[in-house]
């Protein structure tokens, strides 16, 4: 089992480093979108490899589903797919940045002494419920206001595409 | 070897960089937005990679990520929509063209 | 523990780890991918014939005894055509199109229980496993729209994704309330949980979940994207030999998917007596798919405005009363006895007919009665087609008689009668009489050459009309299909051999030495 866990985690890790950098950096936007639903797909199967099935679900469904979607769909609205995807001023800024920021995190990820657990966690999704919703220490206030900020969400975004 | 908490905290702070620059070097509206999804993408692997690892008992881990789903799509939804109705206007979706705030 | 599971754990004493999980999975994969594709032939075969029963016509029934091997042949035919893509058209994205549509129909099945512990993986997530894996396929419906490089392809992708996803909210709000009674989201859970069916405990619930997936997998009423009469097939218009089978076999596959949720949801999937389990479940997926048959031969095709009016202000607002009123169930009667159904059926009619009163039908008033009867009385009526004989017979070897004063193909024409007036050819409207005549022996013209080009003909009888001494006549035959459109073109010695098939066209009073018309029905008093 655990070989397949390696051999699962370099093919994942591969595939997403490569769709993430074809999002970036092909030129014809419309297969750039499909790279970034290949991203989104791939790191749903990063999700179960880590135990959290009900997140991976989640993942599939609102990033590839909806995101991905209307991703695609304003793509398609706004018309310039063919070299849609130049690059700006900022390159070699960005790229400097960009670096420094991977040398950073890689240094102090290797170095930091983190706790590891050593059990494998038993996937419920009650007990994700019961996190999410109970009295004592439950999430529900911020479940409230993100539901109430769909809705802000929903409702600006239908106010600032609709014909006068 | 065995795949621990920093392969998949290396492979996070990949992604992230490669979204960072997508969203800092890049001219159309969406190929940001699309990064920016890369980066949010990016933390919730680390978010889930931290909550197996070094708190499973603890759920937050996996409500924080939900919340950051949750939060992706709305803003998705709320930037499409600005890009689409600049669209509208201006006919274009280059960044480096729209820096006026009147016309 | 899943029979699989139990192989797996009992060849781990013999294999070593990675063979002993590896291979059980993919004899069972092999064996799910074999039953899917001979139930989708099955279901091909059962939808054109069980249609044809439902419109009192004959299936077809040439290919194999009894039309069995029409899916073969479908096959065949799709196999052996030449694969076509347009010259400017995105060759990958209209390459991984059809794969892309495909798959998630085909991995919808990994979750389903084909009999007690006869499943291929027990997902914790069972239920939002095939929700999102379903959402994905509307990504390929639009790699095939836009890879096609054609406008109307184009605009039935963007409309079809539009559909595909405003019909996906009522169908997980409809499934949410089935999750409220079954307090799990495992597949396995959800059948163990129904000692009372769903559909009982829920027929709102079954109602929405039942259109919206009619929906989203574009069938009739709801397949004005995909028809050919109305966007020339839509978002496979650029699609030809093995990709047009790859959505063709989607589209079933998905069919047959979504009557096994529905069985399994709602039914009671493999569970009732005597019978074994897997038996049981076909039956109900059968039931399902005979009632997806129904609506498609019964009910015409909705608009695109009417289509996502539907979804949004009709079924949404019932999907989430629904959920509310099972969360209430839940929270007063926490066991969900058996005898809520009553409750929950007058809560679903009451909902129903209240709803639609909502959006009133101008000069009708309440819609209900319009769309609520009359649907109900025009599948009551595909219905009791199904026990009646076809109307239709097997053309060629048996031939229904056409009217008696039928307009047929060629002309009957008495070469004794003629005076040569050339009267039909002056009334012909689009000149194609064509006639020469010459002095006769006696007194009076005889025709020499009488040319009547049929590739033009209006079949108006005017001619018939026009002739003065009853010389010309229509005749009652169709049967005149030909190779070369010279052979359309008849002369006067083929109207002279022609059999005596005169038409009563002109000459009601020759009616009563013809057989009369075989009708469709047997004529109503009065008649």
């Amino acid at each position: 089992m655990e070989t397949g866990i390696v051999i699962a985690f370099w093919v994942l890790a591969a595939v997403i480093v490569g769709a993430a950098l074809a999002v970036v950096f092909f030129r014809n936007i419309f297969h750039a979108a499909l790279f970034l639903v290949l991203c989104f797909f791939t790191i749903a199967g990063i999700f179960v490899i880590l135990s959290a099935d009900f997140l991976a679900g989640a993942q599939v469904l609102i990033y590839v589903g909806a995101i991905g979607v209307l991703i695609i769909f304003a793509i398609m609205l706004t018309r310039e797919t063919k070299r849609g995807n130049p690059s700006g001023r900022l390159q070699l800024p960005a790229l400097i940045v960009g670096l420094l920021f991977l040398i950073t995190m890689v240094v102090v990820v290797v170095s930091t002494n983190w706790n590891v657990v050593a059990e494998i966690p038993e996937p419920t999704i009650s007990s994700l419920a019961q996190a999410l919703f109970s009295k004592e220490n439950g999430f529900v206030l911020a479940f409230e206001i993100a539901a109430a900020l769909l809705l802000a969400a929903i409702i600006g975004a239908i106010v600032l595409v609709r014909e006068k | 070897m065995a795949v621990g908490l920093e392969h998949f905290l290396i492979l996070s702070a990949i992604l992230f960089s490669i979204g960072l620059y997508g969203a800092l070097a890049k001219r159309n509206a969406i190929v940001i937005l699309m990064s920016v999804e890369l980066m949010l993408n990016a933390v919730n692997i680390s978010l889930v990679a931290f909550w197996r690892y070094v708190a499973p008992a603890l759920m937050t881990g996996q409500v924080f990520v939900i919340f950051v789903m949750v939060l992706a799509a709305a803003e998705v939804v709320v930037g499409l929509a600005i890009i689409i109705s600049i669209y509208r206007s201006r006919e274009t979706v280059d960044v480096e063209q729209i820096d006026l705030m009147k016309w | 523990m899943t029979i699989l599971e139990q192989f797996q754990q009992w060849l781990l004493n013999y294999w070593p780890s990675w063979a002993a999980y590896l291979v059980p999975a993919l004899i069972a994969f092999i064996i799910i991918v074999i039953i899917v594709l001979v139930m989708v032939l099955m279901f091909i075969y059962m939808e054109r014939r069980i249609i044809g029963r439902f419109q009192i016509r004959l299936g077809p029934n040439r290919a194999g005894p009894f039309g069995i091997l029409q899916p073969v042949a479908d096959a065949i035919k799709v196999l052996i055509k030449e694969d076509i893509v347009p010259i400017r058209a995105d060759r990958w994205v209209h390459y991984w199109a059809p794969i892309i549509t495909f798959f998630p129909a085909l991995m919808i099945f990994a979750v389903i229980p084909w009999g007690q512990g006869a499943i291929f993986a027990d997902l914790n997530i069972g239920i939002l496993y095939v929700v999102a894996i379903s959402s994905v396929g509307a990504i390929g419906i639009f790699m095939a729209g836009w890879g096609s490089n054609n406008k109307f392809s184009l605009v039935a992708g963007m409309r079809t994704i539009a559909q595909m996803v405003s019909y996906e909210i009522p169908l997980v709000l409809s499934i949410g309330g089935v999750l409220i009674i079954a307090g799990s989201l495992s597949m396995m859970d959800i059948v163990e949980a129904q000692n009372v069916p769903f559909f009982l405990l829920q027929p709102l619930g079954f109602v929405i979940f039942f259109i919206a997936a009619a929906s989203e997998i574009n069938r009739s009423p709801f397949d004005l994207l995909e028809a050919e009469s109305e966007i020339v097939t839509g978002y496979h218009t650029e699609y030809s030999g093995m990709k047009f089978a790859l959505f063709f076999f989607a589209e079933y596959t998905h069919a047959f998917a979504l009557s096994t949720i529905a069985a399994t949801l709602f039914l009671g999937g493999w569970r009732f007596a005597l019978l074994p389990g897997p038996i049981w479940f076909f039956i109900k997926v059968l039931l399902v798919f005979i009632v997806l048959l129904w609506m498609r031969s019964t009910l015409p095709r909705v608009r695109v405005d009417q289509l996502m009016g539907f979804a949004w202000k009709f079924l949404f607002p019932l999907a989430l009363i629904n959920l509310f009123i099972t969360a209430t169930e839940a929270i007063i009667w926490p066991g969900f006895p058996w005898w809520l159904l009553f409750l929950n059926f007058a809560i679903a009619a009451l909902l129903i007919v209240l709803w639609s009163g909502l959006f009133p039908v101008p000069g009708e008033g309440v819609s209900f009665k319009r769309y609520g009867r009359g649907i109900a009385k025009g599948m009551a009526l595909t219905f009791k087609h199904l026990f009646r004989h076809p109307i239709t017979v097997q053309y060629p070897e048996q031939r229904l008689t056409p009217a008696r004063r039928f307009r047929g193909y060629q002309l009957v024409w008495y070469e004794d009668q003629c005076n040569g007036c050339r009267a039909c050819a002056r009334a012909c409207p689009v000149s194609i009489i064509d006639i020469e005549t010459r002095k006769g022996e006696e007194k009076g013209l005889v025709v020499e050459k009488l040319e009547v080009d049929f590739g033009r003909c209006l079949f108006c009888g005017l001619c018939v009309e026009a002739c003065p001494v009853q010389a010309l006549f229509m005749s009652r035959d169709y049967e005149k299909a030909s190779y070369r459109r010279e052979a359309l073109v008849m002369n006067k010695e083929q109207f002279i051999a022609a059999p005596d098939k005169r038409s009563a066209y002109a000459y009601p009073d020759l009616e009563d030495e013809m057989p009369p018309q075989t009708l469709l029905a047997p004529p109503k008093e009065g008649r």
